[in-house]
């Protein structure tokens, strides 16, 4: 251990740090950084999985996934998801945490919470089935209601025109974490800021409108941008809820990625796309991270 | 105005936004909590309901209370005449009598029963559960065979009489010298349905014995029985694949239980050990210059998500030997989590840095500050992290369902999508409803336990996003 007394003592310092960081960082190369350029570098072949790699094809995956016609409606398929999002469940947290902040009894606004959080939790696999059957054309619920109201029935995830708003519409119960974080900001505003609004004869409307929503204003920003986001990776659900139909027109670049791999063997092109959706997506984060920042000054 | 003030707490909050939003807030909070626990209640309340229930149009809301019917025989006169036969006549009886009540009467039944008797001594006893004798209609002896005293008593392609499986798939017990343990219902009421049973009994399905009594009775309970039943269909139907292991034979949906929560642990312990043993050199061991570098590096791993990379992961993994097995379903926890690691270091470096300097005095290494320091120091944010990975992993589907083939190593959620994909099995509706509340209930009833744990975490981790 001479040669260990020896070093100095911020060298000493590095050299353990090192040891300390050394399963994390490999973990990190190996299981991110490698799939990644992995990703990439199949991208340029005509991927062979007996003989690997293949020929060398240089962009003509990019060219034939950009002449398919499903490739770029998965695509418009994300923006409508997107939309959908925004239109029907984005807000319904940050009314239900506008609810729980009025709700004055403490066991009932409790219960509440703990009832709210559920939706976290459910996997999506639970959610595709019970809704599935809650679409179902002759048996569901769904049609019970629309045909009660007058307004007929539907083939709801069999429609082209209705599949995607119902497996947006699932999200409209709310709750889940990001309830709990609106509800955060919500009990962060000052007591005397309420006591001055009292003293100023606020009512309640005037109270949500200039106290607590700027006060959310940030959260909600912050967590517009994770759904901007999140919509750009869905998966899951559309997966389990259609697997992509009908005719692909639920699909989104997630499921056209793994059908390119799974049903057409390519794994030239399904990287080709993989590496089409990383680009996208890490220019849409960093835009926002900057729209972000921008917005926090 | 007196009762409203004791019915609300006249607290500020009251105060300053009136009674009649005070109130609406409490309704449409109510509203929002039927909606929440709606889907729910629906898919136990499907789960619950036979499949001819469960195809009701309007579609009915809640589960009928199913019958238990008991069909009493005398056998005295026919073994009188023709005792060399008897046993084969009792083989025959029990799929006549058991199969032909739930096809025949329009009623929502729970559980049929035969009791043979000679000169007042139990001799024949055969009984199923409701969904028992739907298995043995779609899957089991009298699969894809109409129902029918010629069809019933047939013989199928081996020359084997199929009533014969059916008995072995039912209870069934013969015993010329008298059962014990069967309880006779003594003097009760026949039942209202008691005309139609023996007459189609008599007449189309001419059952041997001489029917002396029918007696039925509602009870709730045989539904919670189902429940049984969906994991006995589970082990026979999904068992004999899932290797040599019989794990899946033996314990049904609880070895996919156990598997999502190995995943889950695994995630945890990986979360609270080699992330913060990546972050702490960044706080205290490396120059200023290097941590800043190197936690770009980490957090640089958020602009990579998962769909990006399934695919090369999966070859990658594929190629090392990672494929349907554990290794492949818990491997990829190993990643330490960037977001995290940026939390614990920002958590190491609120701590004092004197503690630390002290301990370095005294001659302590940097593992033992970190263990004897960092640690208990830290342990709100090791929480914060345990918190987001559990709920984060309890829900993870697409890797899983990758990775893994054999029916031992699905976890609940890759299970639950395996068995409701048509092609495989057409698995029933109400099993399939079944196996969605074994999906549900345990997670919820986890996260009802952690719930002020969870709450406390979300609202004072700083978490804003």
């Amino acid at each position: 251990m001479a040669f260990w007394a020896e070093l100095n003592p911020t060298r000493r310092k590095i050299i353990t740090g090192l040891i300390f960081l050394a399963p994390g960082f490999l973990f990190t190369i190996w299981l991110r950084y490698y799939p990644i350029l992995f990703g990439t570098y199949m991208s340029f072949f005509d991927w062979d999985v007996v003989n690997p790699p293949g020929e060398f094809i240089w962009l003509d995956n990019y060219t034939t996934i950009f002449r398919q016609g499903f490739y770029w409606q998965a695509w418009e398929n994300m923006l409508v998801y997107v939309l959908l999002v925004f239109g029907l469940t984005f807000w319904v947290p940050v009314v239900q945490a506008l609810l729980l902040d009025m709700i004055g009894r403490r066991w009932v606004k409790n219960t509440l919470t703990t009832f709210y959080l559920l939706p976290a939790v459910i996997p999506v696999t639970a959610t595709a089935m019970i809704w599935r059957w809650i679409y179902h054309p002759s048996y569901g619920i769904a049609n019970s209601i629309t045909s009660a109201l007058g307004l007929g029935t539907y083939a709801w995830l069999q429609d082209p025109q209705f599949v995607k708003m119902a497996i947006i519409l699932p999200g409209m119960i709310g709750g889940g974490l990001v309830m709990l974080l609106y509800l955060a900001a919500l009990y962060s505003i000052p007591d005397d800021i309420y006591d001055a609004a009292l003293i100023d004869g606020c009512n309640s409307s005037q109270l949500i409108r200039y106290i607590k929503l700027p006060f959310m204003r940030q959260v909600v920003f912050v967590q517009a941008l994770f759904t901007i986001v999140a919509s750009f990776q869905l998966l899951d659900l559309p997966f389990v809820m259609t697997g992509g139909g009908p005719a692909r027109s639920s699909e989104t670049i997630g499921i056209y990625i793994y059908n390119t791999y799974q049903d057409e063997l390519s794994l030239g092109r399904a990287s080709a796309a993989s590496f089409t959706l990383f680009i996208v997506l890490a220019v849409v984060i960093y835009a926002l991270l900057i729209i972000n920042r921008s917005e926090a000054e | 105005m007196f009762t409203i003030k004791k019915l609300l707490p006249s607290t500020a909050n009251t105060r300053m936004h009136g009674i009649i939003p005070v109130y609406g807030s409490y309704l449409l909070g109510i509203f929002f909590l039927i909606l929440i626990i709606f889907p729910f209640f629906y898919v136990v309340s499907l789960s619950l309901m036979d499949t001819d229930q469960i195809q009701d149009t309007p579609p009915s809301l809640l589960p009928d209370s199913p019958y238990r019917v008991t069909v009493m025989l005398d056998y005295s006169a026919v073994y009188a005449e023709e005792p060399e036969n008897i046993d084969l006549y009792l083989q025959q009886d029990s799929p006549l009598v058991l199969m032909s009540i739930p096809y025949e009467l329009d009623e929502t039944l729970g559980y049929v029963e035969a009791i043979g008797l000679i000169d007042d001594n139990v001799v024949f006893h055969a009984s199923a559960h409701a969904r028992e004798l739907d298995f043995v209609r779609n899957f089991g002896a009298y699969q894809n065979t109409g129902i029918s005293r010629a069809s019933l008593l047939r013989t199928d392609f081996r020359g084997v009489e199929i009533y014969e499986d059916f008995n072995q798939e039912i209870n069934f017990e013969v015993n010329l010298d008298g059962i014990e343990a069967v309880n006779v219902p003594t003097a009760q009421e026949d039942s209202p349905f008691a005309g139609e049973i023996s007459a189609f009994l008599n007449e189309s399905y001419q059952v041997h014995g001489t029917i002396t009594g029918i007696y039925t009775e509602q009870d709730f309970g045989l539904t919670l029985n189902s429940y049984n039943m969906y994991n006995e269909f589970l082990k026979a139907s999904y068992g004999e694949e899932s290797g040599t292991s019989h794990l899946v034979e033996n314990y049904g949906f609880l070895q996919f239980f156990v598997n999502t929560v190995i995943v889950v642990v695994f995630a945890i312990a990986c979360q609270v050990t080699i992330t913060p043993l990546t972050a702490y050199p960044l706080s205290r061991l490396f120059p200023k210059r290097l941590s800043d570098i190197l936690q770009l590096f980490f957090l640089g791993t958020t602009f990579i998500p998962f769909v990006v990379i399934m695919i090369p992961q999966f070859r990658m993994f594929r190629a090392m030997g990672m494929y349907n097995n554990y290794a492949g379903l818990l491997v990829p926890h190993l990643l330490p989590f960037g977001f995290y690691v940026v939390l614990y270091k920002a958590f190491f470096d609120r701590i004092p840095s004197e503690l630390i300097d002290a301990a370095r005095i005294d001659g302590a290494g940097e593992f033992l500050i970190f263990t004897r320091i960092m640690i208990p120091l830290s342990r709100p944010i090791f929480v914060v992290v345990a918190i987001y990975t559990f709920l984060s992993n309890v829900v993870d589907f697409f890797w899983a369902w990758l990775i893994v083939r054999d029916v031992k190593l699905w976890t609940m959620n890759v299970a639950l999508y395996n068995i409701s994909r048509t092609g495989h099995t057409s698995a029933p509706v109400d099993f399939l409803m079944g196996a969605t509340v074994f999906t549900i209930v345990p997670v919820i009833l986890i996260t009802l336990l952690l719930s002020s744990k969870i709450q406390s975490v979300a609202m004072n981790s700083g978490l804003k996003g």
